[in-house]
């Protein structure tokens, strides 16, 4: 079959299944119809067309997600944090460089109001290896981001949105192998196998090691012999970051018994050293904090298990541990040197500690598909989550007289629920409803008396969301969705610290109705996106600040407006552009009376402290032929900015005499060249082109100019025979 | 003659305009203040100026906005500024010429969590003890003037085995020597002993002298000084007496708050006095405000199972007491709404009479208490939250 053939081919399959609405069966599950035709071109139209299509399907779906592809990055420098700010509605705020903790704003909800999730299984309770910010953009094939109403699929208490990785499955032998350099000492590398040992069984290998010292230079306050504070200028000396995983993968696909059947295990570490203090004043020399996992997953997919009835299993097991060491007496400055000496205690906490912690946890999701009709489907999926954590602290034992870490909790959160899916009016309206129930026991145990007295809580709630797609034209649609959905208390929460942060039985699961309208225009040269969003969000547990002890409550309302808008243009077959703008007003919404303060005078004011207007905006050229030896060059400008913002609440004090997070306006600028065959690339990328001075969090200082390479080789074949069934 | 005219006009302009133009545009700041304002999930510690006495609601349009919490202290017309947070930092402040705060400088000690007592002596020499126990043990000595660190003290000898907190309460000096009020906490906040100790402290030496204790009554809360603004548990009278407020017993609940004394030129507790508030006011009492001639108030709680922090409501009423007497005089005065005992009462003391902080349930209010006319009236209200400090500067 000749290479045009099987073009015209691919595209009529891909013709049918979006004319019939069965789109959903593409390789989100499965890539085993590409499998039969084998080409050079499928290799293109693997990364191009059938990620495309499913991404914009999805985003053809009733409610509002933004999706990006990741593959054109792998031959970047970019980040999956870096992808993420440059998505619309989304802020994020780092406290560092490489591996620092990163803070998402969904809408203006942050926090554990939003949720993450890996292949759709929740990363609650798996630490620090599983952060999302850490993950190489090499083992991902897209990021889908839910602002308001999350999915069924996505099984947890999302207030206010999700955020979802999705996996690298290339459906061809693969091997891809990165490695970069860049500024503060920051080195990364990458390997992403996959062998087909026969049509329907693969073997895959996955391993990264990154590593940063994060030694970027600030602007830091350091007392002279008199106390008085003198700006100098200092490389940050205690902040290395260090992440390594690896994965091996063994999968059937396209078999009599399965789609796809994979086990996967893993294992993850990473090394955290703690810099400084909240805003920066006081650094540390030797807190760290480490972490690893190992664990295992099965993964099972068949459509048609039964007629008409599709099913997906997801089963996880993971075993990790942490270590938080804050064991040093020393007393340091910015210029890394040690002042002074403490008698007991560590740098960050009164106790000292070497508080290691041990969690198991198990993570299960089904999903059972029952096609009624043509155009109508019933989900039904359960995604249950438990864990077990016990720790020690030896330090802190020593310091209290008894180990307070030593107090095992457990929770289970099981998120159930069913939806109807339904084309009509000609397949011009999709619409689907969901009905969730949440169920949350927390074990643990309270202080009282010196003793420990176990507690246990449990929730049982309702949620709910409907969401709809209209189209005007295969070019031009709308999307409406509404939801009512929670967030449970978390152990810590419930139970406190059992030193400060007293327990609190008594605590109610955060509430949120949230409300998405969108209008959608795509005609593949030009697209524009207008999306106006609603939250109402109460509840929200919060710690109030206090003299000695302490409890979460809850304490807070918020009302969140805003609108997004998002476009895009091909100038030309070369040169596209594309951007965003996002404000979102959040307004106080509580009543709160504390000690004679007049509260009225902040209902309605602006909450402080999270950013409310924002933009990006990139260029992109692409030139497949430079110097006429088919060298693909791409070359990228992105631009964003970030509005100022006050610290505290804006009708407090003198407006010059206020604190700000001051406005940002950051530059990547970057290429790749790609070798014929495209086997090799090499890119180039600085990012905070003009060397300004970035603030995240109030006074905490990000990274200026840097600069960083990459190198990757990647050569892919494809399946060259596949028998169906 | 019309040219001249002409001429003679533009030059009063011009020279009016000139003379408009040096006189300065001044505003001298006669009051200061320092209030919490904000609310969940955000509050921060506001200073700011005032030209006039404030009267009815006063907002924060004219304050700087410090970037964390503070405790304020203040010496001959300058306010001090202790914020929370690592390292311990203490700002002074005054005005510029346009009535707006302005920072006249500041130092920080790594090591130190947050200063709670700082003390004035002299222009040039003054205290300041930071709270915690994985802290660094020592109080700063420094130079009001120029805000430079002098010397340091160093508390590792006062330290004790057990303790999960240390807190300095307060600081007066007599002749030599410095008398630091200190708390033992336990690691799960209950007291060490409970009792009162106090540090004496050589401050031509910068040692320490000894660690006296008195278990008449328990420990001590509230880290005010003579400049500052916050419960104060330590003063000294005209005769150079020196008067310590303790709390209830907590492992013996037997033990009363109480005053305890270390008569003038001595380094030792007075056996022959102890005031014991519970019994003759009538309930626990939290502070002393010396107004003269033994004069004093205390904040006398009305919800003793909440003392000494009190409960999420105002439970705490102004009382008089003689400490030469030891004797109740009762209630300043019942037109007082209760108040916030621990961590939010204060006086100020200027032109002969008394500023009390009023934290209230639905309040934030400054009355003024006169000793000569036995007189409260309420003179203005904080709109932000609780007052920290009020100071007359000029």
């Amino acid at each position: 079959m000749n290479l045009l053939l099987k073009i015209i081919l691919i595209k009529l399959v891909i013709i049918f299944l979006l004319r019939y609405n069965l789109i959903f069966l593409l390789p989100l599950y499965s890539l085993s119809a590409w499998g039969q035709i084998d080409s050079a071109a499928i290799k293109k139209l693997e990364d191009v067309t059938i990620t495309s299509s499913v991404i914009k399907v999805m985003q053809q779906k009733p409610g509002n997600v933004s999706i990006i592809n990741t593959k054109p990055y792998y031959k970047t420098n970019q980040n999956i944090i870096d992808i993420f700010k440059r998505i619309s509605g989304v802020r994020i705020r780092v406290n560092g460089g490489y591996g620092s903790r990163a803070d998402f704003f969904l809408n203006g909800i942050t926090g554990k109001q939003v949720k993450f999730f890996i292949d759709g299984m929740p990363t609650d309770n798996l630490g620090e290896t599983q952060t999302i910010g850490i993950i190489p953009v090499e083992q991902t094939e897209r990021v889908e981001v839910y602002k308001g109403v999350v999915p069924l699929e996505l099984g947890s208490d999302a207030l206010g949105g999700a955020i979802n990785i999705v996996t690298r499955k290339d459906a061809m032998d693969v091997l891809d192998v990165t490695a970069a350099a860049g500024s503060f000492n920051t080195y990364k590398l990458n390997l992403y196998s996959k062998k087909y040992l026969s049509p329907k069984f693969y073997i895959s290998a996955l391993g990264s090691y990154n590593i940063s010292d994060n030694n970027y230079p600030v602007d830091a306050e350091i007392p002279n012999q008199y106390g008085n504070i003198e700006i100098k200028k200092v490389k940050r000396f205690h902040n290395r970051f260090n992440f390594k995983n690896v994965k091996a993968i063994a999968g059937f696909t396209n078999t009599n018994w399965c789609d796809m059947f994979s086990i996967q295990l893993q294992a993850a570490a990473t090394q955290d050293e703690i810099q400084h203090n909240f805003i920066m004043r006081q650094p540390y020399g030797k807190a760290r904090f480490s972490s690893n996992i190992n664990g295992i997953q099965i993964w099972y997919q068949k459509n048609k298990f039964v007629k008409n009835i599709d099913f997906n299993s997801i089963v996880s097991l993971d075993n990790s541990k942490s270590l938080f060491m804050d064991t040093a007496l020393s007393v340091y400055n910015w210029e890394g040197k040690i002042v002074d000496t403490r008698l007991i205690g560590g740098e960050i906490s009164s106790s000292g500690n070497l508080l290691s912690t041990h969690t198991k946890s198990l993570n299960s999701r089904q999903i059972i598909q029952y096609h009624i009709s043509p155009n109508i489907k019933i989900n039904i999926a359960n995604t249950l989550q438990y864990f077990n954590r016990t720790g020690k602290d030896p330090v802190a034992t020593k310091f209290y007289g008894f180990d307070i870490f030593n107090n095992p909790q457990s929770a289970i959160k099981n998120i159930a629920g069913i939806s109807i899916e339904s084309k009509s009016l000609k397949d011009k309206l999709l619409h689907i409803s969901t009905v969730k129930y949440h169920y949350g026991k927390i074990q643990g145990n309270r202080l009282k008396d010196l003793s420990f007295e176990p507690i246990n809580r449990t929730y049982n709630r309702i949620g709910y969301n409907s969401a709809l797609t209209y189209f005007f034209s295969n070019k031009f649609f709308i999307k409406a969705s509404y939801e009512k959905t929670m967030r449970l208390p978390d152990e810590t929460e419930v139970f406190g610290d059992l030193v400060l942060i007293k327990a609190n039985p008594g605590l109610q699961p955060e509430l949120a109705e949230n409300i998405n309208v969108s209008t959608v225009f795509n005609n593949g040269k030009k697209a524009l996106e207008i999306t106006g969003f609603y939250r109402n969000v109460h509840n929200t547990i919060f710690l109030p600040p206090s003299i000695l002890f302490s409890q979460y409550s809850n304490l807070l309302k918020m009302r969140v407006s805003g609108i997004e808008i998002n476009g895009k243009y091909d100038i030309s077959n070369s040169l596209s552009i594309e951007g965003n703008i996002t404000y979102q007003d959040l307004r106080n919404r509580s009543f709160i009376n504390t000690s004679g303060i007049n509260d009225d005078k902040y209902i309605n004011a602006r909450m402080p402290n999270i950013p409310y207007f924002f933009a990006n905006a990139g260029f992109q050229y692409n030139h497949n032929s430079l110097l006429n030896k088919k060298i693909a060059l791409q070359a990228y400008l992105y631009n964003s900015y970030v509005h100022n913002y006050y610290l505290y609440w804006s009708q407090d004090g003198d407006p010059e005499l206020k604190n700000i997070i001051p406005k940002q306006f950051l530059q990547t600028l970057g290429f790749s060249l790609t070798h014929p065959a495209n086997r090799i690339s090499i890119s180039c990328e600085v990012n905070n082109l003009l060397g300004s001075k970035m603030y995240d969090n109030y006074k905490v200082q990000l990274p200026g100019r840097n600069i960083n390479i990459k190198l990757r080789y990647h050569i892919s074949h494809t399946i060259k025979k596949i028998n169906k069934k | 003659m019309k040219k001249v005219l002409l001429i003679a006009g533009v030059i009063t302009v011009i020279f009016s305009s000139c003379k408009k133009k040096d006189v300065l545009q001044t505003t001298q700041i006669n009051y200061a203040a320092a209030v919490t304002g904000g609310t969940y999930p955000s509050t921060t510690t506001y200073f700011m100026g005032f030209k006039d006495f404030p009267t009815g609601q006063v907002g924060t349009s004219n304050a700087v906005e410090l970037s964390s919490d503070g405790q304020m202290f203040s010496y001959k017309g300058y306010s001090y500024i202790s914020t929370f947070g690592e390292p311990a930092t203490l700002h002074k402040y005054g005005f510029d010429d346009n009535g707006k705060p302005k920072k006249l400088g500041s130092f920080a000690v790594p090591g130190l969590k947050v200063f709670g007592a700082v003390y004035f002596i002299s222009d040039t020499e003054a205290y300041a003890a930071a709270n915690g126990v994985s802290a660094v043990p020592k109080i700063i000595r420094f130079n009001p003037s120029n805000m430079q660190i002098t010397n340091t003290i160093n508390l590792a000898s006062i330290q004790k085995n057990g303790a999960g907190d240390v807190f300095y309460q307060g600081m007066v000096h007599h002749g030599n020597f410095l008398f630091v009020p200190v708390n033992y906490q336990t690691p799960m906040f209950t007291n060490l002993y409970d009792s009162v100790f106090v540090a004496v402290i050589d401050k031509t030496l910068g040692t320490v002298t000894k660690l006296i204790a008195d278990g008449r009554t328990a420990v001590p809360w509230g880290g005010g000084t003579e400049h500052g603004f916050s419960t104060n548990v330590i003063i000294k009278d005209e005769t150079g007496n020196i008067y310590i407020n303790g709390t209830n017993g907590i492992d013996d609940p037997s033990i009363p708050s109480g005053i305890v004394r270390i008569k003038a030129g001595e380094t030792d507790f007075d056996p022959g006095y102890f005031f014991n508030l519970r019994t003759i006011t009538g309930a626990d009492c939290l502070g002393i405000y010396y107004y003269g001639n033994g004069k004093a108030l205390t904040c006398r709680t009305e919800d003793p199972s909440s003392f000494p922090f009190g409960g999420l409501d105002a439970d705490y009423k102004y009382w008089k007491i003689d400490l030469n007497n030891i004797s109740s005089q009762g209630e300043l005065s019942p037109a007082l709404p209760k108040v916030y005992g621990f961590g939010f009462t204060f006086i100020s003391k200027f032109d002969n009479k008394f500023y009390l902080s009023m934290p209230a349930t639905n309040s934030n209010a400054i009355y003024s208490f006169s000793p000569e006319l036995n007189t409260v009236k309420k003179e203005f209200e904080f709109t932000a939250g609780p007052c920290n400090g009020f100071i007359k500067v000029n």
